[in-house]
């Protein structure tokens, strides 16, 4: 079940009615002291219904805020200063408080990272599912609850009826991320956004987690949109993954590619340093230098000072360009190096 | 000191501040600067001039001994503020100190204590306060000692309560760990940060000592005659309240926008206070561990 | 266990009183139930435990933040449990056993500059003239790899990663013989938790310091550890050397610890178990008291499981395993396969 065997499906070959989110050259700025600053420059990609799609990447290299920025929660300071983002045709960057209240849950679903923080810490859960059922279908309150009860079931949740009353207190991390997840797929949405929902938690659970979006996307036909800085996690659930570095995509194609043919010395990296040492104690890889903070990128490609294989031109900020198996990449001598890649599992 | 002032300078831009820090500035100075500046002998009764209207020579008029109210008012601060000053400082160090002192106390020694100051807390102030006079005589220092000793619950409540949050942070625990003694813990890491919890304190101690000695004098416990006290000077405003009917504004006024602006002070300083690092508060991105408290901080409740 | 050992936990039990705790932990009243390893003088080993397990319990139990109910705990063979006071605060003077905090942000105080956090062990034991004591914090930050001009700064601000150094160089300033880490990791990108384990790495290797990570995720340390403990509910349920831990795990639940984590790998290695396979579905139950903590997890647990807690037992990976369906559970899923 948790096998890659789905096809790589790079974007052009699906037929346009399939396409359910699409950005185009997002750009968010950030408000600091030292003026406004973009934090995420110039990031597109298509999502059709059924893909789940992976944005990597550590932190400050923009992927939360361009997760933040589908879902319209982007925090004080930060804005959208170009570019579009269309969910099933409604453009969400001019979309209206009415507009997200009717879209929200009904097309939209999101999970985050720490569950107990989204719940009512005094009320059962299965209440507050039942509670978004009731308001978001206008259904009456049995109704709710039996579809609650019914969620929490298909969420794998053991004796359903006994979890429905329990608050948040009583759960484990994992059965509240269920729980959370219930919420979100309550009334059928076509994608689900989950930002770093696994990060918190155990790698059991994690992995429980993961195999449930998973069942989500095949029973439902659910578009997921993962964020995590776990490559190997993205890499499980997702057919496309989008590399995120310095707030620019650096690389974004088929998961399967990406990984044993990566294009870019960045994600080659985090390969390295992501895979499992071997018996013998493995050389503990990292990637010399640091992630740039907001602000500090140089100009030119991003990644430059960090990476072993940069020339002078370098100094050029690199296009996107197409690389090998519809993959697309951020750098100018993509085609030229020979780049190690890795499997999964 | 440096740390509290510092953040202090970044909330003057606030003109309700500047104005609530010029008043309690002005009245401390008339009461230090007292007799000095009144313009006449506020004691000197005058039979002729009672209840006299404004004038020149007492632009507040006589009371009904003739004697220049607006001298009164101004000799009067002192009595009122100053000692003001003294309870709070009674309450201070009686309360603050035991207050910081009962966290690291065994179990049964805490518990006793608190349990005590429960008790005090049950005490009705003025009868309290009456019972200190009868037992001392009245005057202005067992005035102002019982209003200290009044004070004292509530400096240790709030000054515990803070302490056991600052020691219950994990860098106390790494100082335990090293092998520390509980007073080196104080010393090192706690007394320092419980300043501004003082400083909040110590202001609004300071508007209800203000009060409670103005009302104590206003019953004539305290300062007493013919020394001039507001508290005093209300209660005899309201005694000839048909001879001179806005007489009782002077004292009353002057009560009431001292303790006004002693509030006004108070609520800044808590205001400015240094506040614990929250890294939500950080618009730059964050690193890995950081990421979790701004997720919380940044992101509504979704539904 | 010889009595060259540094750290020796004997059949520790701990029991909270809870107050705070609101437990999804059911009937269990025991955070620790007979937990015994020990720790060879320059060994790193890793206690792997996930939320619940006890982890963080067994770390404060150690370093006498908690007393255990049962048991001993012994260092160079001097009991160190079950004392408190003066002789609790003398032997922590001593700084043989330190403790690496998990949250650098909170176990810093950010009214300090770094040296003085760096020299507060120092200053607590005291005996040191300004120009030795200098002369160790400058040595500290050299060996957790930190520039010089840190010193001067507040925890506010450096970043995570230097924040974490830090609570390493306060601990190795005290010349320790064992350091114990707290999820030392488990906040940092794959690239920053490399650079923090080589770091311990080249500790052990130049100062001898033996050292024990507890952690959540079994293969991210798995490039440090010599030996590893794999904690649940309280229980130690396997324990052996790393290598042949990862390649051939006697227990079912380190199998599944295995199987969970998503990994990408360059090497031939990878686990040749899905979690499926290991996994009961449907369970959330608590564990009967006396029988194994594992079995309403286990999907070869029998009756005797539930009836009786399973003892530990050498292991034919070297270490023990307390299973009592170790040497067959394996060999079941290969006929199920079969079939």
């Amino acid at each position: 079940m948790s096998s890659l065997a789905l096809a790589p499906r790079p974007g052009s070959d699906r037929p346009a009615e399939d396409l359910l989110l699409r950005v185009g050259g997002l750009s968010v700025e950030v408000a600091t002291p030292l003026g406004r600053i973009e934090a995420v420059r110039n990031v597109s990609f298509d999502l059709h219904r059924g893909e789940a799609i992976g944005l990597v990447g550590e932190s400050g290299s923009g992927k939360t805020l361009t997760c933040r920025a589908v879902l319209g929660v982007l925090p004080a300071g930060c804005s959208i200063a170009r570019g579009a983002i269309e969910l099933g045709g409604i453009d969400l960057v001019r979309l209206g408080r009415d507009g997200w209240t009717t879209i929200r849950s009904t097309q939209l679903g999101a999970v985050f990272q720490d569950p107990a923080s989204y719940l009512n810490p005094s009320l059962p859960v299965g209440e507050q599912l039942a509670e978004v059922i009731r308001v978001k279908t206008r259904s009456g309150r049995r109704a709710a609850r039996a579809r609650a009860l019914e969620l929490l079931a298909a969420m794998h949740l053991h004796r359903p009826r006994h979890v429905y009353q329990q608050i948040p207190a009583e759960l484990s991390g994992g059965m509240l991320q269920r729980v959370m997840i219930a919420i979100a797929v309550a009334c059928d949405p076509l994608l689900l956004i989950a930002d770093e929902a696994t990060t918190a938690l155990d790698l059991t659970t994690q992995r429980e987690v993961i195999d449930l979006l998973w069942e989500l996307r095949e029973r439902l036909g659910l578009a997921v949109l993962f964020v995590s800085h776990d490559l190997a996690a993205v890499a499980e659930l997702c057919d496309q993954v989008a590399v995120f570095y310095a707030g620019e995509v650096v690389e974004i194609g088929a998961t399967s590619a990406v990984i044993s043919r990566p294009a870019h010395p960045y994600t080659e990296a985090l390969l390295r340093v992501g895979s499992l040492g071997a018996e013998e104690h493995a050389a503990l890889e990292v990637i010399p230098g640091y992630h740039p903070r907001l602000g500090e990128a140089p100009d030119g490609c991003r990644f430059a000072p960090r990476c072993g294989h940069r020339v002078e031109a370098c100094a050029s900020v690199p296009p996107l360009s197409a690389a090998p198996a519809g993959v697309r990449v951020r750098c100018l001598r993509s085609g030229e190096l020979a780049l190690a890649g890795a499997e999964l599992r | 000191m440096t740390a509290l002032l510092k953040p202090l300078r970044r909330l003057l831009p606030s003109v309700y501040l500047r104005v609530a820090a010029a008043v309690v500035a002005f009245m401390f100075a008339v009461a230090l600067l007292g007799g000095l500046i009144a313009p006449q002998n506020p004691l000197a009764q005058n039979a002729a001039e009672t209840f006299a209207g404004s004038s020149w020579a007492h632009p507040l008029g006589t009371d009904f001994l003739g004697r220049d109210t607006f001298s009164r008012l101004i000799t009067g601060a002192r009595p009122s503020l100053l000692s003001a000053l003294v309870a709070v400082a009674i309450g201070l160090v009686g309360g603050a100190i035991p207050g910081m002192a009962s966290v690291f106390l065994g179990r049964r020694a805490e518990y006793l204590v608190m349990r005590v100051v429960d008790a005090f807390m049950t005490i009705p102030p003025i009868i309290f306060a009456i019972a200190i006079i009868a037992g001392f005589g009245n005057g202005l220092t067992p005035a102002v000692v019982a209003i200290g000793i009044l004070l004292v619950p509530r400096f240790f409540r709030v000054i515990r309560a803070d302490t056991l949050k600052l020691a219950s942070a994990q860098y106390v625990e790494a100082a335990l760990l090293f092998g520390a003694s509980k007073a080196y813990v104080l010393r090192r890491h706690i007394w320092r940060k419980v300043i501004p919890t003082l400083a909040v304190t110590s202001s609004s101690a300071l508007g209800a000592s203000v009060l409670g000695i103005s009302s104590l004098a206003f019953l004539g416990l305290g300062e007493q005659p013919p020394a001039a006290s507001w508290g005093a000077m209300l209660a005899n405003d309201l005694q000839y309240l048909y001879q001179e009917p806005w007489a009782a504004i002077w004292p009353g006024l002057a009560i009431a926008v001292t303790v006004w602006a002693l509030n006004a002070l108070s609520d800044a300083v808590h205001t400015a206070r240094p506040r614990e690092v929250e890294p939500a508060d950080a618009v730059e991105p964050l690193r890995a561990e950081d990421a979790a408290a701004a997720e919380r901080a940044s992101v509504p409740q979704y539904v | 266990m010889s009595a060259a050992e540094l750290l020796e936990v004997e059949a520790i039990d701990v029991h909270l009183r809870s107050r705070r705790r609101a437990s999804r932990r059911t009937s269990d009243a025991h955070i620790l139930a007979g937990v015994s390893f020990s720790v060879a003088p320059g060994e790193i080993v890793g206690v792997i435990g996930e939320t619940g397990s006890g982890k963080t319990t067994l770390a404060r139990t150690v370093l006498g933040l908690i007393q255990p109910t049962a048991g001993a705990i012994r260092f160079e063979g001097e009991q160190i449990s079950g004392i408190g006071g003066r002789r609790l605060r003398s032997l922590r003077r001593r700084g043989a056993v330190q403790l690496v905090f998990q949250d650098p942000l909170r176990s810093l105080d950010p009214d300090l500059a770094v040296a003085a956090i760096i020299a507060e062990g120092l200053d607590i034991r005291g005996g040191l003239d300004a120009g030795e004591r200098a002369r160790r914090i400058a040595r500290a930050l050299d060996l957790v790899g930190l520039d010089q001009t840190v010193a001067a700064r507040r925890p506010g601000e450096l970043s995570g990663g230097q924040r974490q150094r830090v609570t390493i160089a306060r601990a190795v300033v005290m010349e320790p013989r064992l350091l114990i880490c707290d999820e030392p990791v488990s906040a940092l990108d794959a690239s920053n938790r490399n650079r923090i384990l080589r770091l311990l790495r080249e500790l052990r290797d130049a100062l001898g310091i033996a050292i024990v990570i507890i952690s959540h995720d079994l293969a991210s340390i798995a490039g440090v550890v010599d030996r590893v403990a794999v904690l649940y509910r309280g229980r130690i349920v396997e324990e052996g050397e790393a290598a042949q831990l990862f390649r051939a795990p006697a227990h079912p639940y380190t199998a599944l610890l295995l199987a969970s984590a998503p990994r990408i790998s360059r090497a031939r290695w990878r686990f040749d178990l899905a979690p499926e396979q290991l996994r009961r579905e449907g369970t959330d139950a608590a564990p009967e008291s006396g029988g194994c903590v594992f079995e309403p997890r286990c999907r070869f647990a029998v009756e005797r499981c539930r009836e009786e807690e399973p003892p530990r037992t050498p292991s034919t990976a070297g270490g023990t395993v307390a299973c009592h369906r170790a040497t067959e559970w394996r060999a079941s899923l290969e006929r199920d396969a079969a079939r």
